[in-house]
């Protein structure tokens, strides 16, 4: 009785907040407060997916729902990135009818990795695809050890696993399951020595001896082997090869695959994509060929115009080094002329003043190769002492912590705008650049 | 030239949380006051020598990795009582305090030993603990600081060792309510403050430089960091130590 008032409750609340738009995360906060076992009630017809990871999880869930849909499967998915457990029962809510059943080929659940002990407590997936494990967000989630431990205590045993043969952390997830890997090889870019400051994987995650690399995709993510057992980068199933750049080509088992956004770290994004709606029972071939087709990645990455300006956002999560290790990355590889702004808040949700995750960011990538950077958003001072420490002289620093004020800083420095901000904060910077 | 050899230890395990740049920093500060810095990293396949050693340096990890550089550092134990002893300079961050007291569990029941130099034990759990916080030195009001706390462990039983700050606002070393946070000792100085808390905290690393070289004078520019204290201590509106009755 609890589950049925729960569902009628969920979707009366859901459909209002469709129209108000916020259907997200509420609809099923609500559901699961009438019927706390809310979960187990559901009769789920196809399989179940679940994408998690410090890094990529929305990019990668949403090009998997996308891939199956265009392929004629019937998919559902937490599209809009609620991915705790309010928004994950809104999905079960959305995709069900008012029996609790649930009649898709697929879930596709993006699940927050710590709460994924939780959400995964009265269902378990029938595949998970972890696409990698570092430092993120360290206030929330303590250290990368911590998620490893909730994700092994939430993996079943009959959970088949989808990991990443180049990150030595996620490869390393509930060693006792039937797994298949994906590796990405060397590309143009890759580095026999690590060049970030934040690499959680020097010491071997299994007995802590040294670790040696063959190349460094970035970050701790590459071919990799332990100095003391031998654990190294794993035979894969799904191999990218022939990385093109500058074209945005490569092919996944021979196959070929095109992209607009030809970053490394977009490239594993979509060979775990492919990799995934193989598993599922797509050929490899069809998958491949809609993965080319999608164009769904601007939401991470944005090229827009600014009056006469070309000003292209990435978006960076805060207290997430690797990720703005990897915008940075990307903007360095770009050959105009170019301003970058970084807007720094306090951290998210709690407002402690800590910027201590700055100093994991390899900042000195750019020097040499911007014009300036301008400092933005309430730590930009931070920002900027963090700078300076990196090597950047301070006619290249600008600091203006009053976004009203923006235009007129901006306005100072050359060349195409490079945006980096989380998504939180977006629409503030555009709007105080544009306006 | 006068050198400073700068020991930093398990950097390749112990390295979490951005507080490396304290060593960055200092050693680019000592540079712009005309003394040669040599940074010297070691870990648990090395011997530990603190001959002609001027600072010590570790930080924060996770408490795995801890815990196996806790079983290397007991090696050196009776080495690093020496140097402490002797006036050696220690700057020990975050939970690497706890490779200084005399034992630590992990969440799962398991002991590990420290060097037994402060009578304190520490505790890991589950949960993530932080706070910001403001304070003074203990015993020097002349300026704030501000530091971050991010830690899964508590200390407990901290007793026979002085405190490092007098705090205005924030968390002390242990799950109990307090006045006081981190300790010190000849030239030990131990916090739970990150930040990277002499990057933050401009005043605090003069103060820090002065004890290492009392005599050479610090004309570098760090107002810039000046500006960022000032504007971080502005959003605290307490003025007065805390009280805990």
């Amino acid at each position: 009785m609890k589950f049925v008032l729960s569902l009628i409750v969920g979707k009366i609340i859901y459909f209002i907040g469709s129209i108000v738009g916020k259907s997200s995360n509420l609809p099923g906060e609500i559901a699961l407060k009438i019927c706390p076992d809310f979960f187990k009630k559901f009769s789920v017809s196809g399989k179940i997916l679940a994408v998690t990871g410090s890094n990529g999880k929305t990019s990668t869930a949403n090009l998997i729902a996308y891939i199956l849909r265009q392929n004629g499967y019937k998919v559902a998915n937490n599209a809009k990135g609620s991915n705790l457990t309010g928004g994950i029962a809104s999905t079960f809510l959305w995709a069900s009818n008012l029996n609790g059943k649930i009649k898709k080929d697929f879930l596709v659940l993006e699940v927050d990795e710590r709460f994924s002990r939780r959400i995964f407590k009265d269902f378990q997936p029938d595949y998970l695809l972890c696409t990698n494990l570092y430092r993120d967000q360290l206030t929330r989630n303590g250290n990368v050890d911590l998620i490893v431990n909730i994700l092994n205590g939430m993996i079943g045993k009959d959970v088949k696993l989808i990991l990443n043969g180049n990150d030595p952390i996620s490869a390393n997830l509930a060693q006792d399951n039937e797994r298949v890997y994906f590796t990405v090889d060397r590309t143009e870019l890759s580095t026999e020595t690590s060049d970030n400051i934040t690499n959680d994987a020097k010491r071997c995650p299994k007995c802590f001896a040294k670790t040696q690399y063959e190349y460094y995709h970035y970050n701790h993510i590459g071919k990799f082997k332990c100095t003391g057992c031998g654990y190294s980068t794993p035979k894969a199933k799904y191999i990218a090869e022939n990385i093109n750049l500058q074209n945005g080509t490569f092919t996944i088992n021979g196959v070929e695959v095109k992209t607009n956004y030809p970053a490394v770290f977009n490239i594993i994004n979509i060979v775990s994509a492919v990799s995934a709606c193989s598993e599922l029972g797509l050929n490899i071939e069809s998958a491949a060929k809609t993965a080319s087709e999608y164009t769904g990645l601007k939401q991470r990455y944005n090229r827009f115009k600014i009056k006469d300006r070309d000003a292209v956002m990435i978006l960076s999560k805060n207290q997430n080094p690797v990720s703005f290790d990897s915008s940075l990355m990307y903007v360095a590889e770009q050959k105009e002329e170019k301003s970058v702004i970084i807007f720094v808040n306090n951290i998210n949700h709690t407002g402690h003043k800590d910027t201590t995750w700055l100093y994991d960011i390899t900042f000195s990538k750019l020097l040499n190769n911007v014009n300036s950077i301008v400092c933005t958003g309430p730590r930009a001072y931070d920002l900027a002492v963090a700078l300076s420490l990196a090597g950047f002289a301070e006619s290249q620093i600008l600091i203006e912590t009053n976004l009203k004020n923006l235009k007129n800083t901006v306005a100072k420095t050359k060349g195409t705008l490079y945006i980096l901000s989380e998504l939180y904060d977006e629409k503030n910077i555009v709007s105080a650049l544009k306006n | 030239m006068e050198q400073c050899n700068i020991l930093c230890l398990y950097t390749d395990l112990l390295d979490l949380y951005g507080d490396i740049a304290n060593i960055v920093l200092i050693k680019k500060r000592l540079e712009q006051m005309n003394i040669k810095v040599n940074v010297i990293q070691k870990s648990i396949e090395d011997d530990i020598d603190y001959k002609d050693i001027k600072l010590v340096y570790i930080g924060p990890g996770k408490m795995k990795n801890l815990a196996v550089a806790s079983e290397h550092f007991i090696k050196f134990k009776d080495k690093t009582f020496e140097a402490i002893e002797n006036g050696i300079n220690f700057l020990i961050t975050g939970n690497a305090r706890l490779l200084f007291g005399k034992e630590f569990t992990l969440t799962d029941g398991e002991k590990f030993s420290g060097i037994g130099f402060f009578d304190y034990t520490a505790r890991d759990t589950n949960g993530v603990f932080i706070s910001d916080n403001v304070s003074c030195v203990y015993n020097n009001t002349d300026y704030k600081c501000y530091g971050f706390i991010n830690r899964t462990a508590h200390i407990e039983n901290m007793r026979n060792t002085q405190p490092l700050f007098r705090l205005i606002c924030g968390a002390g070393d242990g799950v109990e309510d307090s006045e006081y946070e981190g300790n010190y000792y000849k030239n030990y100085i131990g916090t739970w403050q990150l930040g990277p808390i002499m990057v933050k905290n401009p005043m605090f690393l003069r103060g820090f430089l002065s004890r290492l070289y009392p005599n050479a004078e610090q004309s570098f520019d760090d107002s810039l960091e000046k500006k960022a204290i000032e504007l971080t201590l502005n959003e605290f509106p307490q003025t007065t130590f805390k009280t805990i009755k």
